[in-house]
C-alpha cells in the first residue's frame, strides 16, 4: 500500500477493466436473449468489435466518476449562459 | 454506372428558385415576385432534378399551388404577411403533420398517418412557408451515408456517384440542387451539418433544447437536435429566429432567450473576435486537399480581422465514445419492440445499428449521462476566452455511394463508422454548431468546416458565418 493512502486510512483502488473485456460476445448473446430480440451469426463479434472498442473507451473516464451527484447536462448548459448574460 | 459529370455555374439570377430564402421572402412582400412563381419555379426545378438526386419521397404540387395563390392575393389585398409567406419549403419525413404520412425513411412506417403536426413545422406553417412535400432520409434517422433501401438512395447533386451524407439526406440534395429555399433537418450525431458540409450548404445543430423537437421522429432523447438547412447564412439565421424558443410540448425546450440571429448574421463585423483551433483529433484523420481547403479559410477569418488561437482540447476520442454509448442505449430502447415483433422490416444498416445498444448495461448508459457535466466543462475550459471553434465536419469530401454500401461490403461498414466522428461529440457536448461552406475542392466537390459555439451563443456562430460567406459568397455557385 502506498504510504499517503495508508495515512489517508483508504485502499487504493484496483486498475480499471481491461478494454479488451468490455462487452465479450457470450455477454452479448445473453443480453439479446433477455431482450428477446434475435441475434443474427456473428454480430456478437461485431458489436464486441465496434461498441466494445467504444465502450472501453468511455470506461476510462467513467471508472474515474465520483460518488457525488453530477450536474449533467442541462443545468450546465444554462449557468454557462447566465455567466454569459452577466459578462454582457 | 457511367461516372456523371457535374459542372457548376455561376447562378443565373432570371431564375427565381436560384435565389436565396430571405431574398425570396423579401421579394414576395414587396411585390417584385409571386409566391406562384416561386413555387412554379422550383417544381421546375424539381421535373429536372428529382430523377437525378431522389430528394422527394412525396412531392404536394397542387396544395402549394393553392397555397401559394393564396399568398399572392392576400398581398394584394394588402394582408399582414408572415416572414416566409409564398416561400416553398420541404422537410425531412420525420416532421408530422397532422392526417399525412411520415415515413421515417421507414417500411415499419411507410403508411403509418401523424395525428399531430411538429411545433417546428407549426413555427413555419404560422410565418407564411409552404410545405412542397416530403424529402428522402436515412432510415429512422440513423446512418450518416444516405443509402435508403426501401425508398431508393438520395444522391448528391454536385456529382450523383457520391453520398449526400444524413441523415438528413433528401433535405440536403433538395436545398442544393435548388428545388426548396429551405429544408428542416435533425442532428442526433451529425445529420445535419455532416450532409451540409457535403452538399455546401449552411446547417445549424443548435443547442440541445433551443428548438422544440414536440411531434418530431425521436432517436435519441439526450442528443436530439432540429435545425434548418440553407444555401446562405441569412436565410439560415431567418429560420433559426422562427424556430427557436420554448414549447410547453417539448418539457426539454429552453426558456432561455433567442437571439437576434439574421442582425447578426448580416453584421459583417467579426474584427477582434477570436476562433479557437483544436488541430488534436479534428485533424487527425483530415486528408489534404480539405486540410488545404480549410487552411484557405482560416487566412480569410483572419483578414477578416479574427484572431486565430490554438488549443489543445479534451480527450474527444472518450467524448465520441460516451455519446456512442448513449445514442446506442437509447434508440436501441426506442425499437426494442419493433426488433423482437418485426426485424425482417428493417434495412441491414438501419437493423445494425440500432441493436447494437441491446448489449449495453444500465450502469454504462448512466455513467455516460454523468460524466456529461463534467466533458462539457472541460470542452469550455478548453476553449479560454475564444469565441468560437473552427473545426472541420467530417475528414474528407462526400465518399462514392458505392464505396460506403454497406449491403454485401464489410469494407464499407468500417468508412461509414468514421462519417461522423467530427460531429458526435458535439452532440454529447450539447453545444450548438454551424456548418458553412468554405469552398470547393479541386473545384470539384463542397468542403465546409464547423463553428462550435459556446450554450445558445448560436448569434455568434452566424456572425462568424455570415462574415465569411460575404468574403467567399459559395453560394453563388450551383449544380447544374
Amino acid at each position: 500500500m502506498k504510504k499517503s493512502a495508508k495515512k489517508a486510512n483508504v485502499t487504493p483502488l484496483p486498475p480499471p477493466a481491461k478494454a479488451v473485456a468490455a462487452l465479450p460476445p457470450p455477454l452479448i448473446a445473453g443480453m439479446f436473449a433477455e431482450a428477446g430480440v434475435l441475434l443474427r451469426p456473428g454480430r456478437a463479434d461485431t458489436i464486441a468489435a465496434s461498441l466494445g472498442t467504444a465502450l472501453a473507451k468511455f470506461r476510462e473516464q467513467s471508472v474515474r466518476l465520483p460518488l457525488e451527484r453530477e450536474p449533467g447536462l442541462f443545468p450546465v448548459l444554462v449557468a454557462e449562459a447566465k455567466k454569459k448574460a452577466k459578462r454582457k | 454506372m457511367k461516372k456523371k459529370v457535374v459542372t457548376k455555374t455561376k447562378a443565373p439570377a432570371a431564375d427565381p428558385a436560384l435565389m436565396g430564402l430571405a431574398e425570396a421572402a423579401r421579394a414576395v412582400a414587396q411585390g417584385k415576385v409571386t409566391s406562384q412563381a416561386l413555387t412554379e419555379a422550383c417544381l421546375a426545378r424539381i421535373a429536372e432534378w428529382q430523377p437525378r438526386v431522389n430528394a422527394f419521397l412525396q412531392v404536394e404540387a397542387e396544395a402549394a399551388l393553392k397555397a401559394a395563390k393564396a399568398v399572392d392575393r392576400a398581398r394584394k389585398r394588402g394582408a399582414a404577411l408572415g416572414r416566409l409567406a409564398g416561400v416553398p419549403l420541404a422537410h425531412k419525413d420525420m416532421f408530422y403533420r397532422a392526417g399525412k404520412q411520415s415515413s421515417c425513411g421507414s417500411a415499419i412506417r411507410r403508411h403509418w398517418k401523424a395525428t399531430e403536426t411538429a411545433t417546428a413545422l407549426q413555427r413555419l406553417d404560422a410565418e407564411g412557408a409552404l410545405d412542397l412535400g416530403r424529402l428522402n432520409m436515412a432510415e429512422f434517422a440513423f446512418n450518416p451515408t444516405g443509402h435508403n433501401v426501401h425508398y431508393g438512395h438520395a444522391r448528391n447533386p454536385w456529382n450523383t456517384d457520391r453520398i449526400t451524407g444524413g441523415s438528413s439526406s433528401g433535405s440536403a440534395a433538395a436545398v442544393a440542387a435548388r428545388m426548396v429555399f429551405g429544408a428542416l433537418g435533425s442532428d442526433t450525431g451529425g445529420s445535419i451539418r455532416q450532409p451540409s458540409h457535403y452538399c455546401a450548404l449552411v446547417g445549424m445543430k443548435p443547442t440541445w433544447g433551443r428548438v422544440s423537437r414536440a411531434h418530431a421522429m425521436p432517436l435519441s432523447y439526450s442528443l436530439d437536435t432540429i435545425g434548418p438547412m440553407t444555401r446562405r447564412v441569412e436565410d439560415n439565421a431567418l429560420l433559426m429566429e422562427i424556430l427557436a424558443g420554448a414549447d410547453p410540448l417539448d418539457p426539454t425546450s429552453s426558456r432561455e432567450p433567442v437571439g437576434q440571429y439574421v442582425a447578426a448574421a448580416k453584421s459583417g463585423n467579426v474584427r477582434g473576435l477570436k476562433l479557437a483551433v483544436p488541430r488534436r483529433y479534428f485533424w487527425d484523420k483530415l486528408n489534404k486537399p480539405s486540410a488545404e481547403c480549410l487552411e484557405a479559410a482560416l487566412k480569410t477569418f483572419s483578414k477578416l480581422g479574427v484572431k486565430i488561437v490554438e488549443i489543445a482540447p479534451p480527450d474527444m476520442e472518450a467524448i465520441a465514445a460516451a455519446c456512442m454509448v448513449m445514442v446506442s442505449a437509447e434508440t436501441a430502447a426506442l425499437h426494442a419492440p419493433w426488433m423482437r415483433t418485426r426485424p425482417h422490416l428493417y434495412g441491414d444498416l438501419a437493423r445494425m445499428r440500432l441493436e447494437n445498444g441491446l448489449a449495453l448495461s444500465a450502469v454504462d448508459y448512466i455513467d455516460s449521462q454523468r460524466w456529461r457535466g463534467e466533458a462539457i466543462a472541460a470542452f469550455l475550459t478548453s476553449m479560454g476566452d475564444a469565441d468560437a471553434v473552427f473545426a472541420p465536419v467530417a475528414d474528407r469530401t462526400a465518399p462514392g455511394i458505392d464505396e460506403t454500401d454497406t449491403a454485401g461490403r464489410p469494407q464499407a461498414g468500417k468508412i461509414v463508422a468514421t462519417l461522423t466522428r467530427l460531429n458526435r461529440p458535439i452532440n454529447y457536448l450539447g453545444l450548438p454548431s454551424l456548418a458553412v461552406p468554405a469552398g470547393f475542392v479541386r473545384g470539384k466537390m463542397p468542403c465546409g468546416f464547423q463553428l462550435i459555439g459556446r450554450p445558445f451563443a448560436e448569434a455568434m456562430l452566424y456572425r462568424f458565418g455570415g462574415a465569411y460567406e460575404a468574403a467567399q459568397p459559395v453560394y453563388q455557385t450551383a449544380p447544374v
